[in-house]
């Protein structure tokens, strides 16, 4: 566990590094996920061979038209037989282009999305921390959605190029024939693309309620279910399901109007497209009866009509993709580019080093303690506000922003140092410290032997006791496998396992029973090498302290536990006596 | 891990159907609209076919415009009734589904709780959500389309048959390549999938982990270690995918082989009966242009197939739930009558066989009385609470409320209140918060309740009792969420109220506030008390101590002080403490101040 290895690593192609690397735009993340460790390679051939395959597609019609006027119109065996070998080697390209591009593009696709995923959790995971509080939630929405968006960008690269060759065959195929006929094609066919458009607004809107609505009634299932603890506890269950009844009636709602919405904009696109067929078939008939262009052209006029109506739409959408994709790319680089919790001052103000682990000189608000913290000593330290005390805990553990001269560390101006230069003098144990998804034994130390007075001290035993596998157990990290005072215990004891010659614990033991307590009091009141600070208001663990300062009345007292409580009402407030 | 029931194939299909016939009119008018609808797509090839042969035999004009005409009037007709049809049955669907959600729902919460604490909370919730969200999605998003396919596909191979008999033979020889590239496709692509679900839950939730312990990670210096882990995980799902991917650009290759053997035959067809002067170019055309219309709704019943195929799994969980059936009482809210009186008789229970946790235990709380149990952790004082509340059904013993016994899963309904250590604020405003125990109170008895414990910023948010908590709305701190705990049961009144939260978590002028919140919660009903703090002990009318199981000590606080027990010895220990008289030594610490 040793905190100064921060730049070690695995022999894993990222490394989280303590320099913050060059900002991330959007663009930069972009090219990251496509271009990068070769797969620029992978996406040009992937490219082309999607270009081939809907080339290939264009020209079945074709060589259907070709076999009609080659093959059955002049009743020549030799033509036909000619006829169906080019379209045997055109569904042998087209099959083998298909499995070339799909597995290339997806290649780049995928290992893409991993690349910007390890660069998110390389970010979340450094030693400098995050500045501001981003939820888990968000996180993990980005390192799972965002980048795979912005990854799936190599699909819309594949499908842009071979698209427009698909468009650009169909032309030349139609020109071909009849300039006149390519012209109703290739103006119709974008014309209608523009409407869509127009048509699908309200498509989107709701399809967009019927999400919400029925993420809402997941939601709501979800929540209730989770805490069926307390929904069976209460008796709620008959009015959780009438509220989940009217959600899911709503949700109900919103559905069918999606799909109204979607089936009469599939619709107009049908008939759409009906129309085009009706009137390119007028045309090429019209055409073919004046003997302008032969029967099997006029098939190949009609089918290419209905096929270039598909890339043209993929072509259409190219700026709405685009857009959600740039924006996915946006959240990707903004998470990247995350200033670190805390910057150092480039100057530390010059002290005393001393011999003390920790010392506090004070604030000007009092909102902390005078201390001198050093080996082998326990201090208490009780706030009048909890959340000043959560505050100063987030000091030591340089989480929170400090002039400097004010706190040393070792000797060191705590705003001189970095969050790992901190954690190198002092470790902190917070109250929303978790359990990890690890062995009991990995979860208390990863180097090194378990510590049997450390174990005793936490009371963490009878735990491993009762634990199937001991501390060979996996724990898991929602903590459901222990209840609140077992997971507090494993906590204690790890941060008893820490090699820190300085420990701040806050309220190590708010989880446990009286007499678990008192027994944990006892077993740090043993532990004689390293100093301690317990940022508290229990009596027992202040009981074991060598010194305890207190907030009372505004003022900093500093005294034994026992001539606090003798001497100060409040003092007995406090601790709750 | 037990997880619950999952339906097997016939019971899902039989359930599905009788779910969906309950109005068999409605599924028949939805089968004949996409019937005609199909009728009418057909129209367009054969149109084709009438303008081949007029040019093929130099016909009039206007025959070639009537066809024209037609195509028109035939696709757009075809598209007015597929939208007609798709709404009709989007509407019975989702109307079935939404029955079907509701009743899960509904039996969802009948399940006792020790059986769902044995399948995992996680399973359960993933059958409210991810897999009524599964079905959803297949019924508003592929279903329509592949209902669609399905009849384009079928009326199609029947057209060619019209035409000629032999284009449906030569049409029907892909076929048989298509099932069998689907059917093995399918058997392999299940269990790949599953996979890369599983290697995809695997690694989100290696992710959530990494964030939502980041500070944790970071603090131990093992940020390298969990990154290394996602990255295991992300590698895994990303190979598993890349297998998924190679099948499918396979199955696509079978699928291409089909359409080429379908399009061959249809043309060697044509080319036959033209030359023997079977059928005329025009028939020839319209089968080639029918059969190649047919690539795209293959493609859409082969594609959906499987999508189709996730949607059943989910759906064959969805009715293991309903399998649940088991509780014949009707749950309902609310009870009458006064503060209970409470008997244990000689209740054992335990988790694994052979470790008792409680052992013989006999407790009385008469109407009105608050009785606390003090007790170190594993003493069976929470497994106490749990029994009483009918979570666990007690091995031996009995469990009775007015000497009536307390029913597991049923002990709300008897006017038996649990408030567990777990604390919670649904989403929704403080008023929907309070009104899940009391569905019917009114806005004074709301706000009566809120301020019995106390909670008097809950009349000071920005729109009141109406505010929204939880999720998206105000977050509360912890003090708060337990104050409106302890609000619902200001609100409902139980009969006897079982408390087993804990206050300590909150600092010690908080603890105190929610000591005396819990009091006035409690009001004149009787209580079990889980003893978190001994000041909450020793301000119940009685005390009891439990010790592997058992209760060994019984009586007010003060007799228990003055007896000199193992309770008396807590209280000294903590008095001591509290004094500061268990002073320690060795140290050199200096503090100014």
């Amino acid at each position: 566990m040793a905190s100064g290895s921060v730049e070690a690593t695995l022999g894993k192609p990222y490394r989280i590094g303590v320099s913050p690397p060059p900002p991330s735009t959007s663009g930069s993340v972009i090219r990251r996920s496509l271009l990068a460790a070769r797969r620029h390679r992978l996406l040009v051939i992937g490219s082309l061979a999607l270009t081939s395959h809907q080339i290939c597609e264009a020209l079945v019609p074709v060589v259907i038209g070709m076999t009609i006027d080659n093959g059955i119109v002049p009743k020549s065996p030799s033509g036909f037989a000619w006829s169906i070998a080019l379209l045997a080697g055109v569904f042998v390209l087209l099959s083998l282009s298909w499995r070339t591009g799909y597995t290339c593009i997806n290649r780049v696709n995928l290992d893409g999305g991993h690349e910007l995923r390890q660069g998110i959790v390389g970010r979340a995971l450094r030693p400098d921390g995050l500045a501001g509080r981003r939820g888990a939630g968000e996180a993990t929405v980005i390192a799972s959605s965002d980048t795979g968006r912005v990854s799936a960008l190599a699909w819309l690269v594949g499908r842009q190029i071979a698209s427009l060759a698909a468009v650009a065959t169909c032309t030349i195929a139609l020109m071909n024939v009849s300039v006149v006929l390519g012209l109703i094609v290739l103006v119709a066919s974008p014309a209608a693309l523009v409407l869509m458009h127009f048509v699908s607004r309200p498509l989107e809107r709701r399809s967009d309620a019927e999400q919400e609505a029925a993420a809402a009634a997941g939601g709501l299932a979800t929540e209730f279910v989770s805490g069926i603890r307390v929904v069976k506890g209460i008796g709620a269950e008959a009015e959780t399901a009438r509220r989940y009844a009217t959600t899911s009636r709503e949700s109900l709602r919103a559905a069918v109007r999606a799909v109204r919405a979607k089936a009469a904009y599939s619709g107009i696109g049908t008939t759409f497209s009906a129309a085009l067929t009706a009137v390119v078939a007028l045309v090429a008939g019209l055409f073919a009866l004046d003997g302008q262009i032969a029967i099997g052209q006029l098939v190949t006029v009609v089918g290419l009509a209905q096929f270039v109506q598909g890339p043209m739409t993929i072509l259409g959408f190219f700026g709405v993709d685009l857009a959600q994709k740039r924006a996915s790319a946006k959240r990707v680089a903004d998470f990247l580019n995350t200033p670190p919790e805390i910057i150092p001052a480039a100057e530390s103000v010059p002290g005393d080093e001393g011999t003390a682990l920790l010392s506090v000189a004070g604030h000007p608000e009092s909102a902390w303690p005078v201390l001198d913290v050093e080996g082998g000593t326990r201090v208490g330290v009780v706030f009048a506000d909890q959340g000043d005390a959560a505050a100063f805990v987030d000091t030591l553990a340089r989480r929170a922003p400090i002039e400097p001269g004010r706190i040393r560390v070792g000797g060191k101006d705590l705003a001189a140092l970095t969050p790992a230069e901190t954690r190198a003098g002092v470790h902190t144990q917070h109250r929303d410290a978790h359990v990890l998804t690890d062995t009991v034994r990995d979860n208390l130390t990863l180097d090194g032997p378990l510590d049997p007075k450390a174990l005793h001290a936490a009371a963490v035993e009878d735990v491993v006791a009762a634990l199937p596998a001991g501390l060979d157990e996996r724990l898991d990290g929602s903590g459901r496998t222990l209840s609140g005072g077992q997971r507090q215990r494993v906590l204690l004891a790890r941060a008893l396992h820490s090699p820190q010659p300085l420990l701040v614990l806050h309220d190590p033991t708010s989880a446990l029973d009286a007499v678990t307590e008192s027994h944990v009091a006892a077993g740090i009141g043993e532990l004689g090498e390293r100093g301690i600070v317990l940022v508290t208001t229990s009596p027992a663990l202040l009981s074991a302290c060598h010194t305890v300062v207190a907030q009372l009345g505004g003022e900093w007292t500093a005294a034994t536990h026992a001539e606090l409580f003798d001497t100060s009402a409040s003092y007995r407030e406090l601790v709750g006596a | 891990m037990s997880i619950l029931p999952i339906a097997d194939t016939r019971t899902t299909r039989r359930e599905t159907w009788r779910l969906l016939t309950r109005r068999p009119w409605v599924p028949a008018g939805v089968a004949a609209l996409f019937v005609a609808a199909a009728v009418c797509g057909l129209a367009a090839p054969a149109l084709l076919g009438v303008i081949v042969s007029t040019v093929d035999s130099n016909g009039p004009v206007g025959t070639i415009v009537a066809a024209a005409a037609g195509i028109l009037g035939a696709g757009a007709l075809a598209a007015v009734i597929t939208a007609y049809a798709q709404s009709a049955m989007a509407k019975l669907l989702q109307g079935a589904l939404a029955d079907l959600r509701e009743q899960v729902y509904a039996t969802t919460l009948r399940i006792p709780q020790a059986e769902i604490e044995r399948a995992g909370v996680g399973d359960v919730v993933s059958r409210v959500s991810g897999d009524v969200e599964a079905v959803g999605e297949a019924v508003g998003g592929v279903l329509p389309n592949f209902t669609s396919a399905v009849f384009t596909v079928a009326l199609t191979v029947a057209g060619l048959g019209v035409l000629d008999w032999r284009f449906a033979v030569a049409a029907a020889l892909a076929a048989p390549i298509q099932v069998l590239a689907l059917r093995w496709f399918l058997k392999l692509s299940g269990p790949l999938y599953r996979k890369v679900r599983i290697a995809e839950g695997e690694r989100t939730g290696q992710l959530v982990e990494a964030f939502d312990s980041a500070s944790t990670v970071v603090s131990l210096g093992r940020g390298e270690r969990h990154a290394a882990r996602v990255d295991v995980a992300s590698r895994e799902a990303v190979e598993l995918s890349m297998g998924a991917t190679k099948l499918g650009a396979r199955f696509w290759n079978r699928v291409n082989t089909a359409e080429f053997v379908g399009l061959t035959s249809v043309l060697v067809v044509g080319y036959w009966l033209t030359s023997s002067g079977l059928a005329g170019i025009g028939v020839a055309t319209a089968a080639a242009l029918l059969f190649f219309r047919l690539f795209d709704p293959i493609g859409t019943v082969l594609a959906e197939f499987d999508e189709l195929q996730k949607a059943g799994a989910g759906l064959s969980r969805l009715f293991g739930v309903l399998q649940h059936r088991e509780d014949p009482h009707a749950i309902h809210n609310g009870w009458t009558g006064s503060p209970g009186r409470l008997s244990v008789e000689d209740v054992s229970f335990s988790y694994v066989p052979g470790r008792p946790v409680l052992d013989a235990v006999t407790l009385t709380i008469e109407p009105g009385e608050r009785v606390a149990v003090v007790g170190a952790s594993g003493s069976g004082k929470s497994t106490l609470a749990a029994l009483i509340a009918g979570i666990h059904p007690p091995d031996a013993g009995r469990v009775l409320l007015d000497g009536e016994p307390v029913e597991p899963g049923l002990a709300a309904a008897s006017g038996i209140m649990l408030v567990t250590q777990e604390v919670r604020t649904f989403t929704g405003s403080v008023a929907d918060n309070l009104r899940l125990a009391a569905p019917e109170a009114s806005a004074a008895d709301v706000e009566e309740a809120l301020r019995a414990v106390g909670a008097t910023w809950a009349a000071e948010l920005s729109e009141g009792l109406d505010t929204r908590v939880g999720s998206d709305g105000v977050s509360l701190t912890g003090e708060q969420a337990q104050q409106l705990a302890l609000a619902r049961v200001a609100l409902a009144g139980p009969r006897l109220a079982v408390l087993d939260e804990a206050t300590a978590e909150t600092g010690a002028r908080a603890a105190r506030r929610l000591d005396r919140a819990t009091a006035e919660a409690i009001g004149g009903a009787s209580a079990l008390i889980i003893a978190h703090r001994l000041t909450q002990a020793a301000a119940a009318d009685r005390v009891i101590v439990m010790e592997a199981g058992r209760i060994v000590e019984s009586g007010a606080h003060a007799e228990l002080v003055e007896a000199g027990g193992h309770y008396a010895r807590l209280w000294e220990a903590w008095t001591s403490h509290a004094r500061g008289t268990a002073v320690t030594s060795g140290g050199t610490g200096t503090v100014t101040s």
